[in-house]
């Protein structure tokens, strides 16, 4: 069948676009990956072997920054949650009163993108399952008569500061499980919209080939 | 918009820039949330400033600022407000029309402390965005312009505590949160300020979060710390504010006292560095140069000392909490009148003197192309009808296509540009010119919901050309009017273009004709043609046909033909692109006549070469100029090609030449014969299209038959011959331009067709 354009369809699809609303943006995705990266210099930075501890005031520091882009993160994400929704109610809406298709090729209806910001979810619940652990070695030293008090010294002096640091770790792990649960909870809400905007543009695609039926049958 | 009414005290801070206050004041008159009371804070002012605001008494409070302390003078304002929230604005911006809509909008949510919106700067030598949703470290590393609150999420910067941050000349804080922080740290005499408050805010648990939208247009105006548009600035005070923010609040957000110190190093050798660079580029002199490094060193000792004593200077506690207790009413800063008070230039501050018996309007002109960059004959006559609306009181947005984003003002308009985008309608890419045209389409419409959001416009006003505002009128978010001129289908017929690409965009102009509110066609003939092209009925009430209009000329400007000494050489003049259409090879052909009848004649053609696109080349192998050199090879001393010229060129072969000719096959209206009687110049046309509406045959000029170069030989001839005629004509011709084809003129006959287009819309 030869397929022509005509002013409708372009008609119907700024329609279609302005239903739409704003185009999609994958700022939070690049985003997410971008805080990812971060986390895995600084865990670099702040627990490789053999460099000097940094400073308690430095890792929380580091910490805070890292609550700060989350929550950001957490902020633009329920502003999303929020435009989806919108979006979905405008299709819905626009299933009632549109007369003809959006999208001019009704045989291959739009999939649900595959959409990789979503992808590591395992790695969140992973994440909230296991709690921070960490661990700290002495380096021995070689220093004749007096070496194994200097590593006496060094090892109670680096279980004091575990001490400390496994205590920030229980509240920070905490804290993670915060942010894993509502994260979970915003996947579920993400993927349980799109499955409704795939089920409308289905639904959309059928109601055009019952129409081109229609049409058909009166030529 | 939200139920909850705010009661807002905006505060402006001024010292000497009495010109720019006035348009702020002016401006303010148009706000469309009224309760408001405005206090002015003058510092030790040397200028009218104190005469400028002494207009407006019993409207506002004046304040006086002993010292030029940009903080203390906040203070000062935030000590003397009554409303809820207390909005800060420079003296040399102006908000947009719903900008304390939208903040009362914003701060419906009680946990909000702080918010500010975006900063456009709109002088026309730098047009940029200055602020959206800035964040700031508690280093004072600032990331000014981001495209969202996700975007830099890991900042650049070695700083911890990264906050939202709103700029100086819009943001907007609740009193009483302000109050029970101690305000402003009157440390600040000039900068950081801003940055400090948010950060203290945020230190005291308050939520600060600034917004992409509620605009404010800046117009940087100079002040005692920096020349703008120079590199000349008391740029210490900065030096000495970023220590002083750092060593106080930097430790507070976790950041190493190495950190600090590397910062402010970083910051010091910065400036150092840029010193050299403007001393190498001849901005400043040596002695400027050494002046301004010794001053460093004195900042950077002054603002380490003072952040080191931990000292901060912030409104006493008693007095802030006696102000938060305060439940005084405010005094609203507009009357009766302020709603018909004509629109203002935001940077001159120049307002047209009209009495307007109705509320200016607010209106959306769209052109891709707009002057001064490179532009057509849709763009020149958009920012004709600018300039006519600027004066009767209207305010004006133009949307046009620029680099990046960016607004500026100037001719009496908004001017929004909006970069290329080619993100939607993808299954469209094999039809580019419709692809581009839905794209920008979109793109223009964005930004409409923009302009209907921050400004309040009341009506969009597109041409068919182009058809910038297709998704706008489909979209129907605000009435639209479409510009009838030629349509781009009668073009593309004449030049046989019959491809699915010329198809659609064919079918597109005629939805947008159909989807307009109203259409306004510039002449009878328009109106006919484009019935004729798309056969679709047209309304009688949705169309009005509205001529258009020129600038006149200022009357020693003008220059009409000397009957009584005529010139010894008399020169005709064609202006146009060398194309078919133009009629160019009709005027060719009837040159030998012409030259035959009058010996003493030359032509001067001024215009680009169009050859190629109207497919002479092809048929000739041979540009029009070319063409003429081999056809008429005796006539080459008697004819000047002059190709494109600038606007100042083109006025002076106006000006010089005897008699006006353009022997177009066809136009929709014909702006070049109102240029030649705006120079008291006779005129001939064609009788074709929308030409008989503006030439009065025998009255200011003489109409040949198209395509018939004898007509025009004759028409030519018998008013070279005649000394009284070129005389008479072009003096009639200068007084119809002044009686009917003026821009404002113009304008006025489209302020007529929009406010009954507006009342319709909003019934329907």
């Amino acid at each position: 069948m030869t397929y022509t354009i005509t002013a409708q369809h372009v008609l119907n699809d700024i329609e279609f676009e302005l239903a739409q609303g704003a185009i999609s943006k994958n700022d939070l995705g690049r985003a997410v990956q971008q805080v990812k990266q971060h986390q895995n210099k600084l865990r670099n930075e702040v627990f490789q072997p053999g460099q000097e501890l940094p400073k308690l005031q430095e890792i929380i520091g580091r910490q805070f920054q890292l609550n700060d882009m989350l929550i950001t993160m957490l902020q633009e994400m329920a502003a999303a949650m929020q435009e989806m929704e919108q979006k979905s109610n405008r299709l819905q809406q626009w299933e009632q009163t549109a007369v003809f298709p959006p999208i001019p090729d009704i045989k291959n209806p739009v999939k649900p993108p595959d959409d990789s910001i979503w992808r590591d979810t395992g790695e969140v619940e992973a994440a909230m399952a296991e709690p921070l652990a960490i661990k700290l070695e002495a380096q021995p030293t070689n220093i004749p008569l007096i070496g194994s008090f200097i590593q006496r010294f060094k090892l109670s002096i680096h279980a004091l500061v575990l001490f400390y640091l496994q205590k920030l770790a229980d509240k920070q792990t905490a804290v993670n499980r915060t942010y894993g649960r509502w994260l979970l909870y915003a996947d579920a809400l993400h993927h349980d919209h799109k499955k409704e905007i795939h089920q409308l543009q289905t639904q959309i695609a059928r109601l055009q080939e019952r129409l081109d039926d229609i049409d058909a049958s009166n030529v | 918009m939200s139920t909850v009414n705010h009661t807002f005290s905006i505060i402006v801070n001024t010292i000497d820039r009495a010109k720019s206050l006035t348009a702020l004041l002016r401006a303010l008159e148009h706000q469309s949330y009224a309760h408001f009371e405005l206090i002015v804070v003058v510092g030790p002012t040397k200028d009218n400033t104190l005469e400028v605001l002494a207009e407006y008494d019993g409207r506002l409070q004046t304040l006086r600022c002993p010292t030029a302390n940009l903080s203390q003078s906040r203070n000062i304002g935030l000590l003397a407000a009554r409303g809820d929230i207390v909005a800060y604005i420079d003296d040399d911006a102006v908000p947009s029309r719903h900008w304390l809509a939208q903040l009362n909008r914003l701060f419906a949510d009680p946990n909000l402390a702080g918010t500010g919106g975006k900063v456009y700067r709109i002088t026309p030598d730098m047009p940029v965005i200055q602020h959206r949703i800035g964040i700031a470290s508690g280093l004072a590393e600032q990331i000014d312009v981001r495209a969202s609150w996700v975007d830099a999420i890991v900042p650049d910067g070695n700083g911890y505590q990264w906050h939202g941050r709103m700029m100086g000349t819009n943001m907007a804080y609740r009193r009483r949160d302000l109050l029970e922080v101690g305000g402003f740290d009157e440390f600040y005499q000039w900068v950081y300020d801003d940055n400090d408050i948010a950060l203290r805010l945020v230190n005291a648990g308050k939520i600060v979060h600034p917004v992409t939208e509620t605009v404010v247009y800046h117009a940087p105006a100079s002040s005692r710390n920096r020349q703008v548009s120079t590199a000349v600035g008391n740029w210490w005070i900065q030096t000495k504010a970023a220590f002083y923010f750092n060593i106080k609040n930097g430790p507070k957000g976790g950041n190493s006292w190495q950190d600090i110190a590397l910062r402010g190093l970083h910051l010091w050798h910065g400036h150092l560095l840029w010193y050299g660079d403007i001393l190498r580029q001849r901005k400043i002199s040596l002695w400027q140069y050494g002046k301004m490094s010794l001053q460093e060193l004195r900042g950077v000792l002054s603002g380490t000392w003072h952040g080191l004593r931990r000292r901060s200077r912030d409104i006493p506690a008693a007095a802030a909490q006696t102000m938060i207790n305060s439940t005084d009413p405010i005094r609203p800063f507009q009357n009766e009148q302020s709603a018909a008070q004509p629109t203002v230039d935001p940077i001159s501050g120049r307002q047209p003197t009209i009495t307007m018996p109705d509320p200016p309007l607010r209106i959306c002109l769209m052109s891709m192309a707009y002057p001064p960059h490179q532009y057509e004959g849709v763009g020149r006559l958009t920012n004709l009808m600018a300039r006519g609306l600027f004066e009767l009181g209207h305010t004006v947005h133009v949307i046009t296509r620029g680099p990046e984003e960016a607004t500026s003002f100037y001719d009496g308009a908004y001017v929004h540009r909006i970069p290329r985008t080619q993100q939607r309608y993808s299954h469209y890419r094999l039809y580019p010119r419709l692809h581009n045209l839905l794209n920008h389409s979109h793109a223009v419409y964005d930004k409409v919901q923009q302009l209907i959001l921050n400004d309040g416009i009341q009506v969009a006003d597109t041409p068919l050309w182009q058809m910038d505002g297709l998704v706008t009128a489909v979209a129907n978010p605000l009435p639209t009017l479409v510009r009838l001129v030629t349509a781009a289908k009668q073009i593309d017929d004449l030049q046989h273009e019959l491809g699915t690409d010329a198809r659609l965009l064919g079918e597109m102009e005629r939805t947008l004709i159909q989807k307009a509110t109203h259409i306004a066609p510039n002449t009878q003939a328009t109106l006919k043609n484009v019935r004729r092209v798309y056969d679709i009925p047209l309304p009688d009430e949705r169309q009005t046909i509205v001529p258009y209009g020129i600038v006149p000329a200022a009357d020693e400007d003008v220059r009409p033909f000397p009957r009584q000494n005529p010139p010894d050489t008399l020169t005709v003049l064609y202006v146009g692109r060398l194309e078919k259409r133009k009629g160019i090879r009709d005027l060719f052909a009837a040159m030998p006549q012409i030259v035959q009848r009058v010996p003493n004649v030359r032509f001067i053609i001024v215009g680009g070469d169009n050859s190629h696109q109207d497919g002479f080349q092809k048929q000739t192998g041979m540009n029009y100029a070319a063409y003429f050199a081999r056809r008429h090879p005796d006539l080459a001393d008697r004819v000047q090609f002059m190709g494109a010229v600038s606007d100042e060129e083109l006025h002076r072969q106006y000006q010089a030449c005897d008699l006006f000719v353009a022997p177009s096959l066809y136009e929709s209206f014909g702006l070049i014969y109102l240029e030649a009687m705006n120079y008291a110049k006779p005129v001939i046309g064609c009788r074709a299209g929308g030409i008989p509406e503006v030439i009065d045959e025998g009255v200011t000029g003489l109409l040949a038959e198209p395509g018939a170069p004898d007509s025009l030989a004759d028409a030519i001839i018998s008013l070279l011959q005649s000394p009284a005629k070129l005389h008479e004509m072009g003096m009639a011709g200068r007084e119809q331009l002044l009686a009917k084809f003026t821009h404002i003129q113009m304008a006025q006959r489209f302020v007529n067709v929009y406010r009954p287009m507006i009342a319709r819309w909003k019934s329907d």
